[in-house]
């Protein structure tokens, strides 16, 4: 631990506000000025500040699964360029996945901040562009990182405040949405320059050795409460296990494991045990590995703090090199945020049992990811577009699980509003409702999905990466498993048939298309459960009738629209079932 | 003998105080008045006040009065009515599956707002509307009269009713609302597409949901204060004041619950608009600092900035509303030490009860009027004019114990590090609002108002080089004040979301000329007269495939354009202004809106007696007070601002006092009094 400044807390608190405020400021400058719904909805984006040795000192409200990942590629990005080819006013453009930690379209921007000639930090902001440079606008099937975009290492798009037209001809040539992507790049460019601009401020303001200082006060902050909570909890190992249906080319599951060790006030996460890289686009680069575990622990450790360095310099990550939590390039990586959020949700699990009162449940594990590209009947225009879908939430020790509730990697992505997306695609959603009986029973209740159909309208290229339909959101303590996650095509026809993760699949206009995402673990047994609680829930159409008496041993009786419990019977069958889980 | 047009009040029902301020117009002069608000029933309140100032009713003209309070109060206890939801067949569930977002994205165990419907409140029926409004499959009128009958079964008092794209074509909820009504006539029916004619139907059907749940609430509360008024012989105006600084006559706004939610603040930054004109000072930032609250406002080119969508209690509100942003900042703010051992300040507030500790009514934790009132800022004998006397033993130990010691600083360094700090929030708050709209606020002066906006003004001015802090008469009541500038103002909008290329002037022409016509259809039904009626035409246009659109002012006529690029044109150049930029590609036409307003003549300000810019006859003492942005005390000059005269100088540092709040003129500063009585603090 470095030594603390002798600086005063409250010139420091001042200094964290500033910091908050300019990466606050960073963010809305980006969504405002950007021109694809996968930034300003789906908030599928990071922006920071960093040090002149890449810490992050604050980060605007994102996409948690980018949290901190952008210290990694800043520093390879340095390292690549040098420091001494770093000039004022270059900004650094990067989509290198081994670097970013994600496909190429999350495309990283670098802004330098110069004091007095030198580098005293940086600015860097991540986000995902519509299109660029794959085989497809999505991938599942991929089998190097060429097929997976354009890739940059390290490009000085603007060099000392000239924006490089050369380099931006080659982006637009390599995209099938250039405005867009263009639109999103400049966006990029200006939420760096704010955050420059501000930072610029602060020091003249106080001086380059007190905002030193009082940086350094701020990252010793965040190790401190991450310290004190890892030392609350008791030293021992614990594993967990999970697994992703398929690695994209072939049908099998690919297993993981995470082992967890706690001695005194540090963890290590290691996925030693785990496949080893595999030739479908499913690898995490190890910059996404330690983003999603850092995500995690963070959740469990400090909720209520803003995330910095600090926070993890007690958290050491181990993946063995070659193995899917680390590959080696060209491995493909397109879908990596799916392994690293799936084997991250399985701390949970061992987070449970050490401090039960601050873990959950699984929730449903997917986000129902579907891309989509057509031509528009009414102009002829290319059109691509995509949603995510929610999924119901894992219970915790004292209370149920949320209903249809975005999975915790993507925080405050936000669905695309059905007259949005039907103002925009050519595309009829036909339902969008809460999936009775999809939640894990216990004695609290695992939160319910939900399903999704909808209809096209004309001939649609589908890219959808579906997961977790193979295994169910597990329970703690005795609550039950949520159902998992299913999607269908060609809805009420002959040849309706379940989808994985596919490419390039094609659905005929007028022909459907079917989503039901899975419901949250419950927590405890489900015989615990208040019997009141199982009336409402079956009132509201949460749980029907029938799962009422198969999971929880409540007999509901009812006429119309009226419920009521039957006592006698319930009691009896409690009993009898509590007895046999006995013997 | 009085006329009966020589008198307007207003009163502004706040979380403690009530205020109330009377204009007499023959005299020219504003008197200001507080009771202790009765959140049970805000009514008893505002009569109190009312009889407090001595109020004649037969002779007052106009009564202005908001009642966000008793909204806000029915939303957050719980207390609105038994509701049921209506959608189209597969979408009774858009108002729990939300936008699916986690707002408090780090929380593994977070729970979305409570349901206003439960689910088996909420119902369906076959009828289908595409983007185009376009009707895919009619309305099944046999289902609907099965729900009615349900929901009569059921008890409802109230509906929502949001079917998909109806703010295109309304048919489908209107004819429902027909069909509804003649199996359960008492039913009260809100509909979509006359609550927020825009699209996202989660945010519009949730809007129609709180309006649906409120109206009952604020009818009878509207429908109270008339009769009770008017058994104690007034016979003039009520106007209720609405979240986007306009007004309403008191009928109309008994339907129109949702826009009254948000309107207790809007009379300060109404006010604020006003004091633009007077002071010549167009671009202004107001802030209140109240007991628990910042807020803060932003008056460009004289107008208050409206936003279309806001949140309360984590519910979207699709309305039109000021653009107030409020931080937990205040003089209630609590401060301690975390367990990682920073200094924080609020959000918490103590409130009114158990308030400061130097309250002496059970508070237990330092909060910003204790430092305050250590630094020498507030006299211990003279708070509230003297109404709640101050234990300043009270406060120190506070700081010392809590503060002090564990940072292993002196009492004034804790004191100072908290006034600090809760200066740098507000400071940050402003700094937020500021670029969000891509403005820099140096180029705002500072409008200060609030128990505590006098005391911060002259410190943000500093913090945030702006060029003046500007404390407005009766700054404790400031925002009752404000309210008696209101206009009546009915907003009407159309979201046609479609690119500019597509559309032809003349049909432009026609959908603004129809929404004129509402928009004067309901200045009519106000009364009105039309030599007092403003249209404004205004466009949300953004760049195809941006989400966020910006508002472009649309002439009266459209006739008289030649094409479509003079629309282009006006688009890119306030884009350019916001962004910074422009970028030449196509244009998409969001929504079109009218804003329609009926003038109210504002009171007039009686300019104050010139004095000879020597402020001696104010001059009452000095007072050692501690600058917390100082190392060392220093002696204030203290004066008295009601003897204060017009171009009198105040050098720092020097206090204003008046009964309910002090003006802090730093050592750096002068205050200049205006010829209104404004204060105006700058930098020498």
């Amino acid at each position: 631990m470095r030594t603390s400044s002798t600086l005063d807390p409250i010139t420091v608190e001042v200094i964290r506000s500033f910091y908050q405020s300019t990466a606050r400021q960073m963010r809305s400058t980006l969504v405002r000025a950007s021109f694809n719904p996968v930034i300003y909805e789906m908030i599928d984006f990071s922006v920071g500040i960093y040090t002149r040795d890449a810490e992050l000192i604050a980060e605007g409200p994102g996409i948690p699964f980018f949290m901190g990942t952008l210290t990694f590629t800043i520093r390879s990005v340095v390292k690549h360029l040098g420091v001494e080819n770093l000039h004022d006013g270059d900004v650094i453009l990067s989509t290198y996945s081994y670097w970013t930690g994600s496909h190429p379209q999350d495309a990283v921007i670098i802004r330098p901040i110069f004091v007095e000639g030198r580098v005293f930090g940086y600015t860097a902001v991540k986000a995902h562009w519509m299109d660029l440079g794959a085989k497809d606008i999505y991938g599942t099937d991929t089998t190097d990182i060429w097929q997976e975009g354009l890739q940059l290492h390290a490009v000085k798009v603007v060099k000392r405040g000239r924006l490089d037209e050369e380099i931006v001809g080659i982006i637009r040539a390599n995209s099938r949405l250039p405005t867009t992507v263009i639109g999103d790049l400049t966006a990029e460019i200006s939420a760096c320059g704010h955050g420059v601009r501000r930072i610029l401020e602060l020091v003249q303001k106080y001086g380059i050795e007190t905002v030193d200082q009082a940086t350094a006060s701020i990252l010793d902050h965040g190790e401190r409460i991450a310290r004190e909570a890892i030392r609350a909890m008791p030293d021992g190992e614990w594993s967990a296990e999970s697994a992703l249906d398929n690695n994209g080319l072939t049908q099998d599951q690919v297993p993981f494991r995470a082992t967890v060790r706690i001695v005194g006030d540090e963890i290590t996460v290691d996925t030693s045990g785990s496949a080893l890289q595999q030739a479908g686009p499913v690898n995490s680069p190890f910059p996404s590995t330690v983003s999603a575990i850092r995500l995690v622990l963070k959740m469990i450790m400090a909720p209520n703090y803003d995330a910095n360095e600090g926070f993890f310099r007690p958290v050491k990550v181990l993946s063995p090199e070659g193995s899917v939590f680390n590959p080696k390039p060209p491995a493909p990586i397109f879908l990596s945020g799916w392994t690293a959020q799936i084997m991250a949700e399985s701390l949970f699990q061992v987070m449970a049992k050490i401090v039960p009162d601050r873990s959950v449940a699984r929730s449903g594990g997917d986000l129902g990811g579907m891309m989509f590209s057509g031509v528009d009947p009414s102009d002829g225009s290319f059109f691509a577009g995509g949603e995510d879908e929610c999924c119901g939430q894992g219970a915790a020790i004292d209370q149920d699980g949320e209903n249809a509730l975005i999975l915790f990697v993507l925080g405050e992505s936000s669905n695309v509003p059905i007259e949005i997306f039907e103002e925009r695609w050519p595309i009829l959603t036909e339902r969008y409702e809460l999936r009775t009986d999809s939640g894990g029973a216990g004695k609290w209740r695992g939160g319910v999905g939900v399903i999704k159909e909808w209809k096209a309208l004309t001939d649609l290229k589908l890219i959808g990466t579906i997961e977790q339909t193979k295994s169910p959101a597990w329970g703690v303590d005795g609550g039950r498993s949520g159902m998992t996650n299913q999607m269908t095509i060609s809805v009420g026809l002959p040849h309706e048939r379940p989808m994985g993760k596919t490419s390039g699949l094609v659905l005929p206009a007028g022909e459907r298309l079917l989503f039901a995402m899975g419901g949250g673990g419950g927590w405890g047994d489900p015989l615990d459960r208040d019997p009141s609680r199982v009336l409402n829930d079956v009132i509201g159409g949460y749980v029907s009738v029938d799962a009422a008496q198969r999971d929880y041993a409540v007999v509901i009786r009812h006429r119309e629209r009226s419920y009521s419990i039957d006592e006698n019977a319930t009691r009896s069958l409690r009993e009898k079932r509590r007895a046999l889980s006995q013997t | 003998m009085v006329q009966k047009s020589d008198i307007r009040f207003a009163i502004d029902t706040g979380g403690t105080f009530t205020d109330i301020v009377v204009f007499d117009e023959r005299a020219g002069t504003f008197s200001m008045d507080k009771v202790r608000t009765t959140p049970h029933n805000t009514l008893e309140g505002v009569v109190g006040a009312i009889t407090k100032a001595e109020v004649v009713l037969r002779d007052v003209q106009r009564f202005f009065v908001h009642g966000s309070t008793t909204a806000l109060n029915a939303l957050l206890e719980r207390k609105g009515v038994r509701t049921a939801y209506l959608g189209t067949r597969g979408f009774r569930d858009v108002p729990e599956i939300m936008r699916f977002n986690r707002p408090e994205m780090y929380n593994p165990k977070y729970h979305k707002p409570p349901q206003i419907v439960p689910r088996h409140l909420r119902f369906e029926v076959t009828e289908r509307i595409n983007a185009r409004g376009e009707v895919l499959a009619p309305l099944d009128e046999a289902e609907l009269r099965d729900v009615a009958r349900t929901l009569k079964k059921e008890k409802v008092a109230a509906l929502a009713v949001c079917f998909l794209h109806a703010f295109k074509n309304p048919a489908h909820e209107l004819r429902a609302r027909e069909v509804i009504r003649e199996e359960f006539p008492e039913l009260s029916v809100a509909l979509s597409s006359l609550v927020a004619a825009e699209h996202r139907e989660f945010e519009r059907g949730m809007t129609t949901i709180l309006n649906a749940y409120l109206a009952p609430v604020v009818e009878r509360w509207i429908g109270d204060l008339q009769r009770e008024l008017k058994g104690r012989g007034f016979a003039g105006e009520i106007v209720l004041t609405k979240s986007d600084g306009g007004g309403l006559t008191a009928d109309s706004a008994k339907s129109s619950a949702i826009n009254m939610l948000l309107s207790g603040p809007a009379g300060g930054v109404i006010g604020g608009a006003y004091m633009a004109a007077v002071l010549g000072q167009p671009n202004l930032i107001t802030m209140d600092v109240g007991g628990t609250s910042f807020d803060i406002a932003m008056i460009k080119k004289g107008e208050a900035a409206v936003q279309r969508e806001t949140e309360v209690s984590g519910y979207p509100i699709l309305i039109s509303n000021l653009d107030i942003r409020t931080i937990g900042a205040g003089g209630g703010s609590l401060a301690r030490i975390e367990r990682a051992g920073a200094l924080q300040v609020g959000p918490e507030s103590a409130g009114a009860v158990p308030g400061p500790m130097c309250y002496g009514r059970g508070g237990a934790q330092p909060t910003v009027t204790d430092a305050l009132l250590i630094n020498g800022f507030i006299d211990p004998k003279n708070f509230l004019g003297g109404t709640i006397s101050l234990d300043l033993d009270a406060a120190r130990k506070g700081i010392s114990e809590q503060i002090a010691r564990p940072l292993g600083l002196d009492l004034h360094r804790a004191a100072s590090g908290i006034l600090r700090l809760v200066m740098s929030n507000m400071a940050e708050a402003i700094k937020d609002i500021a670029a969000e709209s891509g403005d820099d606020p140096r180029d705002f002066a500072m409008l200060c108002f609030g128990g505590g906006g006098p005391l911060f003004g002259a410190y943000l001015m500093d913090e945030l080089s702006l060029p003046a802090a500007i404390v407005p008469l009766l700054p404790a009541a400031f925002s009752a004040w404000g309210m008696l500038m209101i206009d009546l103002r009915h907003d009407v909008a159309q979201t046609i979301a479609q690119p500019l290329s597509r559309l032809s002037l003349a049909d432009l022409e026609r959908q603004f000329v129809a929404l004129e016509d509402q928009g004067r259809a309901l200045l009519r039904r106000e009364g009105v007269p039309e030599e007092r009626w403003q249209l404004v035409r205004s466009a949300d246009m953004r760049y195809l495939g941006q989400e966020h659109s910006v508002s472009v002012p649309i002439p009266a006529q459209l006739a008289g354009l030649q094409d479509l690029t003079s629309l282009f044109e006006a688009f890119e150049q306030v884009y350019e202004a916001v962004y910074g930029y422009r970028l030449g590609t196509p244009a998409d036409v969001v929504t079109l809106r009218v804003k329609s307003v009926g003038k109210i003549p504002a009171p007039k300000l009686r300019p104050l007696p010139s004095g000879n810019a020597d402020p001696c006859n104010a001059f009452i003492g000095t007072q050692v007070v501690q600058d917390f942005l100082e190392s060392e005390s220093r002696e204030f000059r203290v004066y008295e601002r009601t003897r204060l005269r017009a171009d009198d100088r105040v050098a720092g540092p020097a206090l204003i006092v008046e009964p309910t709040t002090t003006t802090v003129v730093r050592a750096h500063h002068t205050c200049t009094v205006d010829r209104v009585g404004s204060l105006v603090v700058s930098r020498r």
